[in-house]
């Protein structure tokens, strides 16, 4: 009875241990899946990201802007007398030239003739 | 006994013999050994490294892919150049059993023949490319397929979003993603990266040990290109140029706009137009396009610059304290005799200022004060304003234009270079020239790259202005920028140049063209140009603009003028350089909102 006792004290933790040990591996098996695939879907959500830039970079251009403004429209640049330019009083950085200030009048006279 | 002692005589003999034999055997094979020997420290020590490249080389194959080119981003940084992922379809014959048979399928899909399609299969057993950077219906057609053997691997190929705009500057790349023209070719190195490769094992008879699968070394991205250029500022002045020379029937035109304080170029634009994206992933055997398509004017060609090579005369008179704006001038009705040959007006005058001559475009006037100076010091002008050598732009194909040595020169020369003949000057020579006027005197070296990123974004190298030399003393570039504003006043030459509310200063130019085949003036070609800065007083603009052969009306104050003012006038306004008599400006005030 007592070396019953004491062999199930010694097998008994050491199936815990051992499924312990399976439990671990299969979690980390399960985590290197999911790493992969959330890899595979990272790489491919940046395919699309990469896609969508050059689709925004062709659809954004200044070219077919116009085009479409002018064609589609029926819209015409404006006069420059049309265009009044509403500055802001706060100062502008001065290291780049081209930040505009706020310019809101072409929108309001653009195709206003 | 005797015939004992005969027998024992031959033994000896005999084992003498046999002893030797062996002796000579083993010297034979003791040297062969030494051969080996020899030639195994040869094959090991002195041939070892080679032999084992060698054997590298027979037992595995490289095929190198091309890694990710750079983006070329405007200084705003919106994309102008940009890589595609395109699948470029491969074969491994050694897999394929029915050879004739795929040949015949894959013909008609990738529209070439079954003979070229067959030879390239049964050219090697190993790895073919069979098409590069296909469109994707072709790709998708191919996978219906289903070829053993035959598959994919994604490649990058350049694409240009805006399609024209800035073509010629951007240039475009080869079939191996190589830079061909342009900022593609200058800054190659840059843009290029590092390749990756498909490395594949062979086995003795030179087949592929595995067949179905291969080593793949990612390729790593190239670094993306911030330029000078605003596609904003490069579409209104591709626009205006596209109309102008539609208004003109011209055959060609350029217009540069450069920063005149910094040397930036801010845009660059040519006609005819080139658009890049025909030139990169077409099929392998289709030619590349011709110069005269992709080639920038701006820094290849050369024209005759007329009275806009005013401003060199002005200037040098101005600075060697020979004329003063308001001395009076004898413009002798139009004609004056030099070196037994007339130099004519177009439309003649008396007495004028010499501001006047200027804003008049006399060239009585300007070739009488312009022989006031000494050949070399009128040579040592044109040159400190850069004509005669490369501006040493960041691009290559410049060329560094026309100014003969003095000692080449004619007893006319002097008076005829003084209204910009005989001399031959680039836009891109011309537009530095008058930012030197426009910007205090500073001849600057004109750019298009301000900095350099690599793939985290990070720069890696900036681009700052770079003064050339100082030309002009600030007070004599000041005298300058006063008499060129009255060019555009009433009156003057430039007159459809002024913009209403800003002060603008600037050149007509109208020069005949020269016929390349005798080295004669056309009768009836001409080069319309004006070369102006804006706001005339803090200049924040400076451009040129070139029109060739108009047809009709040619001078430049007529054709190349009126462009001036609507792309000076639009960036402007783009820019937010607000009107100098505050006219149409409301003033917000943000803290409040």
């Amino acid at each position: 009875m007592k070396g019953i006792t004491i062999r199930g004290a010694i097998i008994l933790p050491c199936l815990m241990m051992g499924m312990l040990l399976l439990w671990e591996r299969n979690t980390l098996v399960e985590l290197g899946l999911e790493i992969q695939q959330l890899q595979r879907s990272e790489k491919d959500l940046m395919q699309t990201q990469h896609e969508l830039l050059i689709e925004i970079s062709s659809l954004s251009s200044y070219q077919r802007i116009e085009e479409i403004a002018t064609s589609q429209m029926g819209m015409i640049r404006p006069d420059p007398h049309q265009l009044v330019k509403v500055i802001n009083q706060q100062p502008v950085d001065t290291q780049e030239k081209t930040d505009t200030p706020i310019r809101v009048a072409e929108r309001t006279v653009f195709g206003a003739r | 006994m005797k015939h004992k002692a005969v027998r024992g005589f031959v033994e000896e003999h005999r084992q003498r013999q046999i002893q030797r034999r062996i002796y000579w055997a083993l010297a034979c094979l003791t040297a062969g050994f030494f051969v080996v020997a020899l030639r195994l420290v040869d094959l090991q020590i002195f041939m070892g490294s080679e032999l084992a490249l060698q054997a590298e080389k027979q037992h595995f194959r490289v095929v190198n892919v091309k890694a990710e080119r750079g983006a070329i981003l405007d200084r705003k940084e919106r994309i102008l150049a940009i890589d595609l992922k395109a699948p470029s379809i491969y074969a491994i014959p050694s897999t394929i059993k029915d050879g004739r048979g795929v040949s015949k399928r894959l013909a008609p899909v990738l529209r070439t023949s079954f003979k070229a399609m067959n030879e390239r299969l049964e050219r090697t057993k190993h790895f073919v490319w069979l098409e590069r950077k296909v469109d994707p219906t072709t790709a998708e057609a191919i996978q219906r397929l289903q070829i053993e053997g035959v598959g994919f691997i994604m490649e990058s190929r350049r694409f240009y979003p805006k399609r024209a705009l800035l073509g010629q500057i951007l240039g475009f790349t080869g079939l191996d993603h190589q830079g061909m023209e342009g900022i593609e070719h200058s800054y190659d190195t840059v843009l290029r990266g590092q390749e990756g490769e498909i490395r594949f094992e062979r086995d003795g008879a030179g087949r592929n040990v595995f067949p179905e699968g291969f080593d793949y070394v990612a390729p790593s991205r190239g670094n993306d290109l911030i330029l000078t250029v605003d596609e904003f500022l490069q579409h209104i002045s591709e626009g205006e140029l596209e109309a102008a020379l539609a208004r003109t029937k011209a055959v060609a035109g350029t217009v540069v706009m450069m920063d005149p304080m910094t040397g930036e170029i801010l845009a660059l634009a040519i006609r005819p137009a080139f658009n890049p994206n025909t030139v990169p992933g077409r099929p392998q055997n289709s030619r590349l396009p011709s110069a005269d398509q992709w080639r920038n004017r701006a820094i290849t060609d050369v024209y005759e610059p007329g009275s806009t090579f005013k401003i060199v005369t002005a200037s040098a008179a101005l600075q060697e304290g020979v004329v003063t704006p308001t001395e009076v001038i004898d413009c002798e009705r139009g004609s004056l005799i030099v070196a037994g040959s007339p130099i004519r007006d177009p439309f003649p005058h008396g007495l004028l200022a010499f501001r006047d001559v200027v804003a008049q475009s006399s060239n009585v006037g300007m070739a009488k004060v312009a022989m006031r100076l000494e050949d070399s010091v009128f040579y040592r002008y044109s040159r400190a304003f850069g004509f005669g050598e490369k501006t040493g732009i960041d691009l290559r194909g410049e060329v560094p234009g026309i100014l003969r040595d003095p000692s080449q020169w004619s007893k006319r020369s002097l008076a005829t270079l003084s209204i910009g003949q005989e001399v031959a000057v680039t836009p891109l020579q011309m537009i530095t020239a008058i930012s030197a006027i426009a910007n205090g005197g500073l001849l600057m070296k004109p750019y298009l790259v301000r900095e350099i990123r690599n793939p985290e974004g990070v720069a890696v190298e900036r681009f700052s202005p770079q003064v050339r030399r100082r030309v002009l003393k600030t007070e004599v570039a000041q005298q300058m920028k006063e008499i060129l504003e009255k060019v555009t006043g009433p009156g003057g030459t430039g007159e459809k140049a002024a913009i209403p509310g800003y002060a603008v200063g600037g050149k007509t130019g109208t020069a005949q063209k020269i016929d390349p085949s005798t080295g004669r003036y056309f009768a009836d070609r001409f080069i319309s140009s004006f070369v102006g800065f804006v706001p005339a007083g803090e200049p924040r603009l400076a451009i040129l603009v070139v029109i060739e052969e108009p047809q009709g009306v040619s001078w430049g104050g007529s054709v190349a003028a009126p462009v001036f003012k609507v792309i000076a006038q639009e960036a402007l306004n783009y820019l937010g350089v607000l009107p100098q008599d505050g006219d149409r400006v409301l003033v917000a005030d943000a803290r409040k909102s």
